[in-house]
């Protein structure tokens, strides 16, 4: 069975991103994805709690599919730290995610630190978007890597279309940082990544719903790997992060 | 539609025995072939392809617009139906006074323009629809459905060039986005979309995938693989 790093859940009625539950587990379902990490497109803030409460009550209404990561703005600060914090005491909510290109705040930047360090402390992982643009490439969320050597960081993408080399060489110099595989289009960087990293932090992203769940089975399907790789892509790596939890 | 053959300035590059190997593999398989970038100008390589393209394989013309001498000389000389362009490779503004002028002339050869989309800052899809814009007769093909962008942050961009391009065509290698492609598809019809793989700077086996993988019949799906980019090119 495979378990997924990196989906979207978020009602957006009309929009062409409209990934409601129903759509989440449809797509799970016609790729044999077991559980997956959800999470919103839009900045989790004091200001718009809602989005969490949706995350939420989704990872419930999922009877254990569905895990829950808060896709927070580093932006709210103090009052966003208390959020989080009584998110992950919902125990529905089990990592935290960054998407600088929502938030416009560096992966280093102070309070995108203190947000992490807080994750340390509850030792769950941090996904951030990691891609081709400002604020995402893999050295920017190197610099975060250094500065919390204790946190758990995953570069979600892998580095993008342009990025994947890079996002490479982070994971090769900072040990607490994964790479997932959702988006980046070549299986080739997938190989090449686990020869220079290790079976152990590649995680299987897909994106999905609008990235399928099916076709990035597939990307990692077409290595022909050994099924122990395999189980360890597809399932136990981010089984095993997911166990470190303090609770 | 989309495989770049032969030797390549950024060491990525499919010889002419391995596109081979790969139609012995794909009996159905037929393949606009593009140059790749080499180290020098283009015309040693494209007449290369033009004696290595046989059966199944389609010589794709592809030119340096900063080469104008060189590029104009390659236009005249050998007969294609595709000229392909890269901004970013040839580091030139598709809006600029060289890519435009190299345009016309294809154009008024009554050419197809491929251009490499998404690549910044060089092919935004902003960039590409002026282009596109002003050239309204001429059949353009926009790769990774006009753009790159791992956030979908060009995709409204992406979207308007075939909204607003009527002559442009959707390639679907490397696209972000499996719903993406669809609403295009449900925005500009079934005749417009394009297989391309990008091979091997993307893998061609994933990208006939993405492409296996889209919810339409097979009938829907055959237009995309192959009828499309046949009635184009023919």
């Amino acid at each position: 069975m495979i378990w997924d790093a990196h989906m979207h859940l978020q009602s957006l009625p009309g929009h062409p991103w409209d990934s409601p539950l129903d759509r989440v587990l449809r797509v799970m379902d016609e790729a044999g994805v077991e559980k997956a990490v959800i999470m919103p497109y839009c900045e989790i803030s004091p200001a718009n709690r809602y989005l969490l409460d949706e995350t939420i009550e989704a990872v419930e209404k999922s009877r254990g599919r569905l895990i829950g990561f808060a896709r927070m703005d580093p932006k709210g600060e103090e009052k966003g730290l208390c959020l989080f914090e009584e998110a992950l005491r919902s125990r529905a909510i089990q990592g935290l995610k960054f998407h600088p290109v929502g938030s416009l705040v560096h992966p280093a930047d102070p309070r995108t630190v203190a947000f992490v360090e807080k994750a340390a402390e509850w030792k769950v992982p941090i996904l951030f978007h990691c891609g081709d643009e400002e604020l995402t490439l893999p050295w920017q969320i190197g610099a975060l890597a250094e500065k919390v050597p204790q946190a758990t960081i995953i570069l979600g993408h892998m580095g993008g279309y342009f990025h994947v080399e890079e996002a490479i060489q982070v994971a090769e110099k900072y040990p607490n940082c994964y790479l997932e595989t959702s988006a980046t289009p070549n299986p080739f960087w997938i190989q090449k990544a686990l020869e220079r990293v290790g079976a152990e932090r590649i995680l299987f992203g897909s994106d999905g719903p609008g990235c399928l769940p099916l076709l990035e089975v597939k990307k990692i399907r077409l290595l022909e790997l050994p099924q122990e790789v395999e189980k360890k892509i597809f399932r136990e790596n981010l089984k095993s992060l997911l166990e470190e939890k303090k609770w | 539609m989309h495989t770049y053959v032969g030797p390549s300035l950024f060491g990525r590059s499919l010889s002419f025995k391995e596109l081979q190997t790969r139609l012995e593999k794909y009996k159905e398989l037929e393949v606009a072939c593009v140059p790749a970038k080499p180290s020098g100008g283009y015309l040693e390589v494209v007449q290369k392809l033009f004696e290595q393209c046989s059966e199944r394989c389609y010589p794709v013309l592809r030119v340096d617009p900063w080469r104008k001498e060189e590029a104009l000389a390659i236009l005249e000389k050998y007969s294609s139906s595709v000229l392909f362009l890269h901004p970013l490779e040839e580091l030139c503004y598709p809006t600029s006074l060289p890519f435009r002028e190299i345009v016309e002339v294809a154009s008024s050869k009554g050419m197809v323009i491929f251009l490499a989309a998404g690549y910044l800052p060089f092919s935004h899809p902003a960039s590409l629809l002026e282009l596109v814009r002003s050239f309204p007769c001429t059949p353009f093909i926009l790769s990774h459905g006009g753009q790159l962008n791992i956030s979908g942050m060009h995709l409204q961009e992406g979207l308007e060039l075939f909204l607003q391009g009527e002559n442009t065509f959707f390639e679907t290698s490397g696209v972000y986005r499996q719903d993406y492609i669809e609403l295009v598809w449900q925005k500009v019809g079934e005749d417009r979309l394009l297989f391309g793989s990008a091979s091997p700077f993307f893998c061609f086996e994933y990208e006939l995938e993405r492409v296996l993988a889209l919810p339409f019949s097979e009938r829907q799906k055959e237009k995309i693989l192959y009828q499309n980019g046949k009635a184009l090119l023919t």
